[in-house]
């Protein structure tokens, strides 16, 4: 493996990615949104409705476990519906940052590449198919660990700082499950999904959109535990993460099937 | 420096796409150091013999050897060895000259010591140290395709394979771009130009590859392929325009293709031989025809494609 390579193909498509505002403009709102406005949002409406514990919290504490929903309980009302928004119904939520930016990075890279008929210049130098298929890994999956990762911490630091609530509510344990393990899941699931997107479809704005459909199940899940047919606890975010996993590394696989020299060209 | 050894050397190459045949069994070669131009309209089966040269495609049948590696096997190793440029330059417009070709540098392994000043060098030499820092978006079609040349030459390959290197280009830019590839000829690198400008390979070239649909129709120098070919040359006379008429008979009694071109006094003899022509003006003089210039006109590139493309088609 020579790295030299790799980073050079990375170095590449940040600058441009940098550079390019349709790119990047969601990069900088989507995370803005979900780690800093949406905690500013669910602190701000705990600290004003505080009259809703019977009515809107008492279903959902149900379906925590013991130890937790005793922890809870201790909260004012205003920051118990806080909590329960932040590190539980909408924790999930937080998977489509990395998600948007690895989907978002990687179809720019890849289908993009083909687009701007830069590709054929990659594959008449020196590099190897697999060097190729990481520098484009690396490229979607770093920034995409990094903002998610990073905007997680943030996000943890503004809904402390806004409800006043801190460990082992605020974070909860599965936020960091869903943190630390699906935040570098998603990401890969993103790029590989692009990947085999990016072998059938021609054009970047349709890998974009079909791409977008990854973040359905994410949507069901808010929508599912919103209607209260189940709460996401340690053992549900584990096996989310785990099924995510699985996804990403099937897809990614069969997406390293197609990522030669050949196959590519014949699609560009 | 001399010509060399076969450097690429190609047999029996057949490459389809679906019922489409791109290739149909070529065979032909490239001595080091030497010129190829490798000539036909679009779809003749050049940029397909390019790719499969640098193993980006896999053949159906026959064998391809370049630096005597087989490209599906060493691809690695001859595309470290050789420069690449492409009808469509390929360049990421976001990026400036100077980052896109650090980048690949080291895609092609140039050592991170010396890349500063192989770098610096190239602009200079393709006139583009004054822009390296601008976006490759606000250049215009010549620079970029400047650019592309300067890209190709950053691990100063031995073998350049150049596919249609000025089909983007206006007149002022493609002369350049010739300009640069004669240059890189002069410096004793093999080429292998792909190219439809029968005037660019005619300039260029050592020897000429002509393929049509897939297939080798004809390979060697210019004026050997005319010879070969039997495409005859024309001898153009200028005579006393009051004379015209005299010169006119005296010619057609010795049985040649002979008219009168619509400047005064000019008169064309198609078919020719060279040996022919002392006896031609002999035969005006004698007749009293003054005779004020003769020029044969050896059968160009274009010629030699027309005669070629007008028996394919009869075929």
């Amino acid at each position: 493996m020579h790295w030299q390579r790799v980073w050079a193909i990375v170095r590449k498509d940040l600058i441009a990615v940098r550079r390019s505002r349709p790119v990047l403009v969601p990069l900088v709102i989507l995370p803005m949104i979900f780690f800093i406005a949406l905690p500013v949002a669910f602190g701000i409406m705990g600290r004003f409705l505080v009259e809703t514990r019977d009515t809107e919290i008492e279903p959902l504490l149900r379906r925590l476990p013991a130890s937790e929903r005793a922890q809870l309980e201790r909260l004012e009302p205003g920051q118990q519906l806080a909590v329960m928004l932040i590190s539980y119904q909408f924790a999930p939520l937080m998977l489509l940052v990395p998600l948007a930016v690895a989907t978002a990075i990687a179809a720019d890279s890849l289908a993009g590449e083909r687009e701007r008929q830069t590709l054929e210049a990659l594959l008449v130098t020196p590099i190897r198919d697999e060097e190729l298929f990481l520098g484009k890994v690396l490229t979607a999956t770093l920034p995409a660990v990094t903002i998610g990762w990073f905007g997680t911490l943030i996000g943890v630091f503004v809904a402390m700082a806004v409800t006043s609530v801190g460990p082992p509510l605020l974070p909860s344990v599965p936020w960091l499950i869903l943190a630390l393990l699906g935040v570098p899941g998603v990401a890969f699931l993103g790029l590989g999904t692009v990947v085999l997107l990016s072998a059938r479809v021609r054009g970047l704005q349709e890998v974009m959109q079909l791409s977008g459909l990854l973040a359905m199940p994410l949507i069901g899940i808010l929508v599912a535990q919103a209607s209260g047919l189940f709460l996401i606890d340690w053992r549900l975010a584990l096996l989310g993460s785990v099924v995510i996993w699985v996804a990403a590394f099937g897809v990614l696989h069969a997406g390293r099937g197609l990522f030669h020299r050949e196959k590519l060209l014949r699609l560009g | 420096m001399g010509i060399h050894a076969p450097l690429i050397v190609i047999d029996q190459l057949e490459r389809r796409f679906g019922e489409t045949v791109a290739l149909a069994g070529i065979s032909f070669h490239v001595a080091a150091g030497e010129i190829v131009g490798l000539l036909g309209h679009n779809g003749a089966g050049k940029t397909t013999t390019i790719r499969l040269l640098l193993g980006l495609l896999t053949p159906h049948n026959g064998t391809v050897r370049v630096f005597g590696l087989d490209p599906l096997v060493d691809g690695e190793r001859i595309r470290q060895r050789t420069g690449v440029v492409s009808e469509s330059p390929g360049l990421d417009e976001r990026l400036t000259a100077r980052e896109l070709l650090h980048v690949f540098a080291d895609l092609y392994d140039v050592p991170r010591a010396i890349q500063r000043q192989r770098i610096a060098a190239l602009l200079e030499q393709f006139g583009l140290i004054e822009v390296a820092d601008r976006r490759v978006a606000t250049y215009s079609a010549g620079m970029r395709q400047r650019l592309a040349l300067a890209r190709c030459l950053l691990h100063d390959p031995e073998l350049l394979l150049l596919d249609e290197p000025t089909a983007a280009l206006d007149p002022v830019a493609a002369h350049y771009a010739r300009e640069l590839i004669a240059e890189r000829r002069r410096e004793g690198r093999t080429i292998l130009l792909a190219t439809h400008n029968l005037e660019e390979a005619e300039r260029l070239c050592d020897r000429i590859v002509i393929l049509e649909r897939g297939r080798v129709l004809v390979e060697g120098h210019p004026q050997d392929l005319a010879a070969a070919l039997g495409v005859p040359a024309r001898l153009a006379i200028e005579v006393e325009p009051n004379f015209l008429d005299i010169a006119l008979d005296v010619l057609a009694r010795r049985s040649l293709t002979v008219w009168a071109e619509p400047e005064p006094g000019r008169i064309i003899i198609d078919r020719m031989t060279r040996r022919q022509v002392p006896e031609v003006i002999a035969a005006l003089v004698a007749a009293g025809i003054p005779v004020y210039s003769v020029t044969l006109r050896t059968p160009s590139l274009e010629d030699v494609y027309l005669a070629l493309h007008q028996r394919t088609e009869r075929r």
